[in-house]
């Protein structure tokens, strides 16, 4: 299967609001998914500042924007994407 | 501790929203709107229904302006009230936590229960054990008669198929020294004069019902005001930001702060008194002698192991020493402390030379409301003249480590380290004062790993630990 890419935003506004504690993904992942999903550190991606802060921490997986980013709504998306949805 | 969930986002949007605010000047305007902001008409409602939900918004405001929910009076009074006395005031005022009693959920008192995973045995363990009598078998399964119960656990220890378990109300099995229990309401109470500041209940409640009196608004205001604010960082804060320290020291001067000092330098003039103290009492004879820095453990004594009061060093701690010095420096600055600790707050009420101390978590949400980014951010021309051991002092181990580095040689230390303050280790410090020990020089830290796994943290502790490595190597 494909990789699935993971980019944790770690820029200052995400930071603060919490993203430091979805890095810790790897973990909590079915295994199933442990060698087809990427995970990477970014900085700041731009969409605290395009949308409102209040929304970080932000994550994108395969591209696809998480708002207000945690370990179970990450893992849903994988889990979508996964799915083909 | 790191703590992902919704109720600390929550308090932390609440922190940023209304930093810009007070930074804006803006904040008794707008702050009874932001309520509604962050809870409009149509949204789902987290509880019952968006009113509760407001509710408890306009409670979270309440002790980010630094107020005890406790304290209310009138219920019709709005926040923007609230906010005026809070820019008013010079003063602050104990205790340094609240709770919000719309936000807990009265949770059932540590009950045991039986689950579905009961096979109604033949045996009847649970049963026959019961000293209550308290359990019937109904329909083939154990039921425990909750007015007989008086929740021994033996039920649970006898089950072979561990089909009782134990609910617990999380703060108050969090809590070391049984110092938040329930009103005739149900609802949490903290009990102040056993309260040790250690913050745990706050961390543990997942209805997020317990807060800090913040002083966020205190600081943007003289910020705002354009005042003449020093920084003092605690050695922690330098590992909770996704940079080096001289980026964290250049953000920290962009969002107005004057200056910005390491309490590491005041950590260095504590470890070196440290060490001239511990030689002098040992040879008098003291049987050992603890470190002083960590303001819950100190709390604890005072309150819960009086004997061990006497072992306790004399020094003044690093934030002391460094407040002192801002303080001589320039008379009339500001003095905020930025760390990650609740009971810094109830020692800095106590002394004379911090004004304010902010948690890191708030100095994030300070950053954010300013749009200053760590990683774009210009260093700071300067490091700073701590030494690395005092640097260190975050992280457990760090105090013994500095103290060691000042010791003349005359007496052998015996170090020990009580890593995490919890009922065992209370335990284990009252009986060193009674019983013989082995160690001369206790150092006595009450979050598990040290200040790097304080309560208002941001980072993990390990992470924290590494970027302070990188940042001082
Ligand atoms: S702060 Fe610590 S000591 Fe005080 S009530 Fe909470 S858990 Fe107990
Ligand atoms: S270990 Fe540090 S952060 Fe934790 S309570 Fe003590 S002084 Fe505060
Ligand atoms: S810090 Fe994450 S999007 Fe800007």
């Amino acid at each position: 299967m494909k990789k699935i890419l993971v980019e944790i935003c770690t820029g200052t506004t995400c930071h603060v609001m919490g993203s430091e504690a979805i890095m810790e993904i790897r973990d909590m992942l079915a295994s199933r998914f442990k060698d087809i999903v990427e995970i990477k550190a970014t900085s700041c991606i731009g969409l605290c500042r395009e949308r409102n802060a209040e929304q970080a921490p932000f994550v994108k997986v395969n591209g696809r924007v998480v708002p207000e980013a945690n370990l179970l709504r990450v893992t849903q998306m994988i889990n979508e994407i996964e799915r083909g949805d | 501790m790191l703590s992902d969930n919704n109720a600390s986002r929550i308090v932390k949007k609440l922190l940023v929203e209304t930093a810009r605010l007070s930074l804006e000047e803006n904040l008794e305007e707008e702050i009874d709107r932001l309520v509604i902001n962050m809870i409009p008409k149509n949204s789902a409602a987290n509880r019952c229904c968006v009113h509760k939900d407001r509710a408890v918004i306009k409670y979270r405001l309440m002790a980010i302006l630094g107020r005890s929910i406790e304290d209310e009076q009138d219920e019709l009074k709005p926040l923007s009230e609230y906010a005026k006395e809070t820019l008013n005031r010079e003063k602050i005022t104990e205790p340094v936590l609240t709770v919000i009693d719309e936000a807990c959920s009265a949770c059932p008192s540590g009950r045991h229960f039986v689950t579905n995973v009961c096979r109604g045995c033949v045996a009847r363990p649970c049963m026959v054990n019961c000293p209550k009598d308290a359990i019937e078998i109904h329909n083939g399964r154990a039921e425990i008669d909750e007015d007989r119960c008086v929740n021994c656990g033996i039920c649970l220890k006898v089950c072979p198929y561990n089909a009782i378990v134990e609910i617990p109300v999380p703060c108050e099995s969090a809590c070391p020294v049984g110092a938040i229990s329930k009103d005739q309401s149900g609802k949490e109470k903290i009990d102040y004069s056993k309260c040790i500041f250690c913050g745990r209940c706050m961390t543990s409640c997942p209805f997020g019902a317990i807060m800090e009196r913040s002083q966020i608004i205190d600081v943007a205001k003289k910020l705002a005001e354009g005042r003449r604010v020093a920084a003092l960082t605690a050695p922690s804060a330098a590992g909770q930001f996704p940079c080096d320290f001289k980026q964290l020291k250049g953000a920290i001067l962009k969002a107005g702060f004057g200056e910005v000092l390491e309490v590491a330098e005041g950590a260095d003039i504590t470890a070196k008194k440290e060490a001239e103290e511990f030689e002098e009492k040992i040879r008098e004879g003291q049987k050992f002698m603890t470190s002083s820095c960590c303001p819950v453990y100190k709390e604890a004594a005072k309150k819960h192991i009086p004997e061990l009061w006497e072992f306790i060093s004399d020094t003044p701690t690093p934030m002391e020493f460094a407040g002192r010095r801002a303080k001589a420096d320039s008379p009339d600055c500001i003095t905020v402390f930025i760390g990650p600790c609740i009971a810094k707050r109830q020692e800095a009420l106590e002394g004379s030379s911090i004004d304010h101390v902010l948690t890191c978590e708030e100095l994030g949400a300070i950053l954010v409301a300013k749009d200053i980014f760590v990683r774009e951010t210009n260093h700071a021309e300067t490091l700073g003249s701590a030494s690395i051991e005092a640097r260190k002092f975050a992280v457990s181990g760090g105090v013994t480590n500095a103290v060691k580095t000042h010791l003349s040689g005359s007496t052998e230390i015996k170090p020990e380290l009580i890593d995490g303050l919890d009922k065992k280790n209370i335990k284990k410090l009252s009986d060193m004062c009674k019983a013989n020990t082995d160690a001369n020089f206790v150092e006595v830290m009450n979050c598990k790993g040290g200040c790097v796994g304080g309560p208002g943290n941001l980072s993990s502790p390990a992470r924290a630990a590494k970027r302070i490595e990188k940042s001082f190597e």
